[in-house]
């Protein structure tokens, strides 16, 4: 027993010691992470087995699958990813991955991989189809589509889930009556979410208070931040579900301090839903369906990059060299992954998870 | 070979019975010969209130995909996939044709008298699909009594609630039934998450009539009406509404000549019309038409010369407009017992239908009795044949992405296998085994093509091969009867190749949620009034890719059923409880779709025989 109290005294004394470090002005020591730099691969999943993953490429050019199982005991993620942003809290990177079937945003530290909290629906609805995530401070916002037996009517019922970033809970939810958000993204310390139903990106402060309406072109979907610190969204131009081959949307750039319009390039060949974009010095690239195209924001021209052999879901430009990264449009199985420099040759493949939407470079 | 099996029907065979109405085992059976069959025990079957794909997984050796608890169930059999198998409605095909598919999940029990499951190629008999095997139901078999009406109540976990009713009656001229159910299930069983449990949340309801009547005119006639309406609503995971509604009404009119030369038309009236999410609705109507003639030429030979026609009328909102497809069948059974043990058969069915060819499907069997006595069988069965499947509605119609130049899926199968029975006076033993090795191709895939629309095209062969072994032991002791069925698959299932694809890196793969193996075994004792059912079905690692990279585990799910009736003149009831996934396990039988821990089920019969 006396052995037992003389340990526990060691250990508070110890604790107490690193309390004292933090109160310090130096930065708290960074602990070198797993995955803290590198290329995150997102893999959607599924719909029906809801078995999203996520991928991992080293600067060594090695490669790790399944990395959320492998740093949470096995744990899987257990629905479709539809998203992951990454955020700051304090200086630690942190991810939120928000999945569908099963609905929930998973929290988890960037660098180490490890999940510290997941907000679920609960039986007050608090997600409801989620789609994004963005974060102000310490407020993280979730764009949700809402009842997806209105979803797409004439009144959806979408709404934006408030997460306290701080203690990882649930806060509130604010109501998009008639809206079916899809992308949420901050820009000029505001919330910007995109009215995919309508023609609008409506604008919110970074206590969730609504500002303004932004009038758009027609179903304004993804959103991006370039190098100027200026919205890019791609409009897919309420496209005919139907005849949606060589569907044409709309890039818009709009300023965060003034929130104007400032530029606009129409014929952009983009999906009909879910679009995919990326950004590289002054350019913006687009997928629909084999093709990826390239949009060059300074003159505005549209050309085609690179007709690929198979359908593709995922597109990331890696931010330190232009590298371009394609994901495979592929449910029934592994998605291959192509790795091109900025001028389209190929440097290398991988085999990832199931249906590759997204890449995250750090 | 189809085996009776059950206290009731054990029973029935030991009595004398008085001449009523008699119905023939599903109407082909004469015509299956050497087709491995499975036979729902009666008793079991009365017992159960599950939809039929939980009550297939327990007790076949059949693999049946569940989504979740009552969601949706496909079957795969012999290595197939979910459109390879026909479910059959007093011998009408009521797989969607939308979707070229039937949803386990959406046929109750309780509707139907009797339930079969037929391995192997079967479309010569019973036409599309039956490529795995076909699903036999049979709404009304009239008993030996004159009249029964009983109610059944059941309560159990995640807020069960089952209520059913039947009337039937027999006598000299008519014989009829009628019944009703309603079930209701919240399904707020626990799933594992990340950081502990959650509940699941996918109510079900269901509702239907059952109704037949049979009137035999004179010793020459007989009409036949049938009707089953069956309303089904579902929430889906994400919270996406599915409403089922299913009319099923036919007429049978049978005109005996001779003997065994007799005429049959059957009439049909199908609509099956599904709502998901609100707004997104399908119909498709269905006018069907079967027309038999069986004639017995000699003693030992009889063939039968028929056709079937379906005329479709298709309202689905991705169609874009209606659309009708008329499909004509015409088909040749014939049946020669050659010799005292040599029987042979050879079916032969041709599908005619615009804008594509259905293929020739001839079926040649043979059953060879080594062994003829009174107290054994022993049995050799070869079949060698082919089956079709014809391209789902949606395939061709589908908007964007439908495919009018699809063509059928075809497969070649041949099988062979013993079929032993021995019995006396206090058991009955009897014993299946069956070597299978079948392929199929230009299995219909949706992929996405050049304008990034999902198109359907025949891209996928597959080659499968296995074994299914079945032991079924009876024994009755005074009063004491004790039978123990147990039932097993092997299957290996590869893709020989998917035809779009340049890498080549399918080849060889084993076809996803496949399981080499399935077992199931179940002992069920009656003694009196008590009654005992143990039943332990085991589903092998099964892949869920294409890829093969991604595999999940295997589990054994045990059941126990005790049962206990009282009996006064003619009055009977019945309680009985169930304890469904007795060893609580946490399983999951497609990826993520997990299925409730252990769950209770109890209810009460009453049954007035007269």
């Amino acid at each position: 027993m006396k052995k037992n109290k003389f340990s526990i005294f060691i250990f508070v004394l110890f604790l107490a010691s690193f309390v004292a470090c933090k109160k310090s002005d130096d930065p708290a020591p960074i602990i070198s992470g797993k995955y803290e730099k590198g290329v995150l691969v997102i893999n959607e999943g599924n719909f029906s087995e809801g078995n999203g993953s996520l991928s991992f490429l080293f600067p060594n050019d090695s490669l790790a699958n399944g990395i959320f199982e492998n740093e949470n005991g096995g744990l899987k993620i257990g629905g479709t990813i539809q998203s992951v942003n990454s955020y700051l809290s304090g200086t630690n990177k942190k991810l939120a991955v928000v999945t569908n079937r099963k609905d929930q945003v998973i929290l988890a530290d960037a660098d180490s991989l490890n999940f510290m909290a997941v907000v679920y629906p609960e039986a007050d609805k608090r997600l409801d189809n989620p789609v994004s995530f963005a974060a102000i401070g310490e407020k993280g916002f979730v764009s949700n589509w809402g009842d997806i037996n209105q979803a797409f009517g004439n009144y959806p019922k979408g709404f934006l889930t408030e997460i306290n970033l701080k203690n990882n809970t649930f806060s509130r939810k604010i109501a998009l009556d008639g809206v079916r958000p899809q992308d949420v993204i901050a820009a000029n310390n505001k919330l910007y979410v995109t009215v995919s139903n309508g023609s609008d990106i409506y604008v919110y402060d970074s206590n969730g208070n609504f500002l303004k309406n932004i009038p758009v072109e027609q179903s304004p979907d993804k959103m991006l931040i370039d190098k100027n610190g200026k919205i890019w969204v791609i409009c897919n131009n309420e496209p005919d579900y139907v005849n949606f081959t060589d569907n044409e949307g709309t890039l818009l750039r709009i300023n965060p301090e003034t929130d104007a319009v400032e530029q606009s390039i129409p014929n952009v060949p983009c999906g009909s839903y879910n679009s995919k974009i990326a950004y590289y010095n002054d350019k913006i690239y687009s997928l629909r369906d084999k093709k990826v195209f390239v949009i060059d924001t300074t003159n505005s021209s549209v050309n085609e990059l690179i007709s690929n052999d198979f359908s593709l879901y995922g597109i990331g430009v890696n931010p330190n060299n232009g590298d371009l990264y394609l994901g495979e449009y592929i449910f029934a199985s592994s998605s291959r992954v192509r790795q091109l420099s900025k001028e389209g040759d190929l440097i290398r493949e991988y085999l990832v998870g199931i249906g590759t939407n997204g890449f995250l470079f750090f | 070979m189809a085996y009776l099996l059950g206290f009731l029907a054990w029973q029935a065979k030991a009595q004398d019975s008085l001449e009523r109405i008699v119905i023939r085992a599903y109407p082909y059976e004469k015509y299956a010969v050497g087709a491995k069959i499975w036979q729902a025990d009666s008793v079991l079957l009365s017992q159960n209130t599950l939809p039929i794909s939980q009550w297939l997984s327990a007790y076949t050796p059949a693999y049946l995909k569940e989504y979740g608890n009552g969601l949706f169930g496909s079957i795969a059999l012999r290595g197939t996939g979910a459109g390879h198998t026909a479910i059959l409605w007093n011998g009408l095909n009521i797989n969607s044709a939308t979707l070229g598919e039937g949803d386990f999940a959406n046929i109750p029990t309780f509707a139907n008298a009797s339930v079969a499951l037929q391995m192997g190629n079967a479309a010569s008999l019973y036409g599309s699909e039956a490529i795995g095997g076909a699903l036999l139901l049979s709404s009304f078999e009239p008993s030996e009594l004159d009249t029964q009406i009983s109610f059944k109540q059941e309560i159990g976990s995640f807020g069960r609630n089952f209520w059913g009713a039947e009337v039937q009656k027999n006598t000299q001229k008519i014989a009829f039934k009628t019944n009703v159910y309603t079930f209701n299930l919240k399904n707020n069983y626990e799933i594992p998450s990340l950081t502990g449990n959650t509940q699941n949340n996918t109510p079900i309801n269901y509702l239907g009539i059952s109704q037949d009547a049979i009137w035999q005119i004179n010793n020459k006639h007989t009409i036949s009406l049938h009707h089953w309406y069956n309303s089904n609503h579902r929430t889906l995971e994400n919270g996406a509404t599915l409403l089922d509604n299913n009319l099923r009404l036919m007429l049978d009119w049978e005109h005996t000549f001779h003997s065994s030369n007799r005429i049959t038309a059957k009439f049909a009236y199908t609509n099956d019309f599904l709502r998901y999410n609100l707004d997104d609705t399908t119909q498709t109507r269905r006018l069907a038409m079967i027309l038999n003639y069986e004639k017995q030429l000699k003693n030992n030979f009889s063939v039968r010369l028929g056709s079937q026609t379906q005329y479709f009328l298709m309202n689905v909102d991705a169609y874009q407009e209606k659309k009708t497809e008329l499909r004509n069948e015409f088909f040749m059974f014939s049946q020669w017992q050659a010799t005292y043990r040599l029987a042979l058969h050879l079916n032969l069915r041709q599908g005619l239908v615009s804008g594509y060819t259905a293929p020739f499907t001839p079926a040649l069997g043979l059953v060879y009795s080594l062994q003829k006595t009174e107290n054994q069988l022993l049995k050799w069965k070869l079949q060698i044949s082919r089956a079709y499947r014809l391209p789902t509605l949606n395939s061709r119609y589908w908007q964007p992405g439908g495919n009018p130049n699809i063509q059928a899926e075809n497969s070649l199968s041949t099988e062979t296998g013993i079929i032993w029975e021995k019995k006396n006076q206090k058991s009955k033993l009897q014993a299946e085994a069956t070597f299978f090795v079948m392929q199929v191709e230009d299995w219909i895939l949706w992929q996405p093509t050049e304008g990034g629309v999902w198109s359907p095209e025949n891209l996928q062969n597959v080659f499968s091969k296995g074994a299914e072994l079945s032991v079924i032991y009876q024994l009755k002791i005074k009063d004491l009867l004790l039978n123990s069925f147990l039932h097993y698959t092997f299957s290996e299932s590869f893709i020989t190749t998917i035809k779009n694809d340049q890498t080549g890196r399918f080849e060889g793969k084993i076809l996803p949620y496949s399981p080499k193996n399935r077992a199931s075994f179940t002992l069920f004792a009656n003694y009196r009034q008590h009654s005992l059912s143990w039943n332990t079905h085991f589903t092998d690692t099964r892949f869920s890719d294409l890829a093969n990279q991604n595999k999940l585990k295997s589990f054994i799910i045990s059941n126990l059923s005790l049962s206990r009736s009282f009996k006064l003149q003619s009055h009977k009831l019945s309680i009985n409880l169930n304890i469904n996934n007795l060893m609580n396990k946490t399983y999951e039988n497609i990826q993520n779709q997990y299925m409730p821990k252990r769950n209770y089920q109890l209810s009460i019969q009453y049954i007035f025989n007269k």
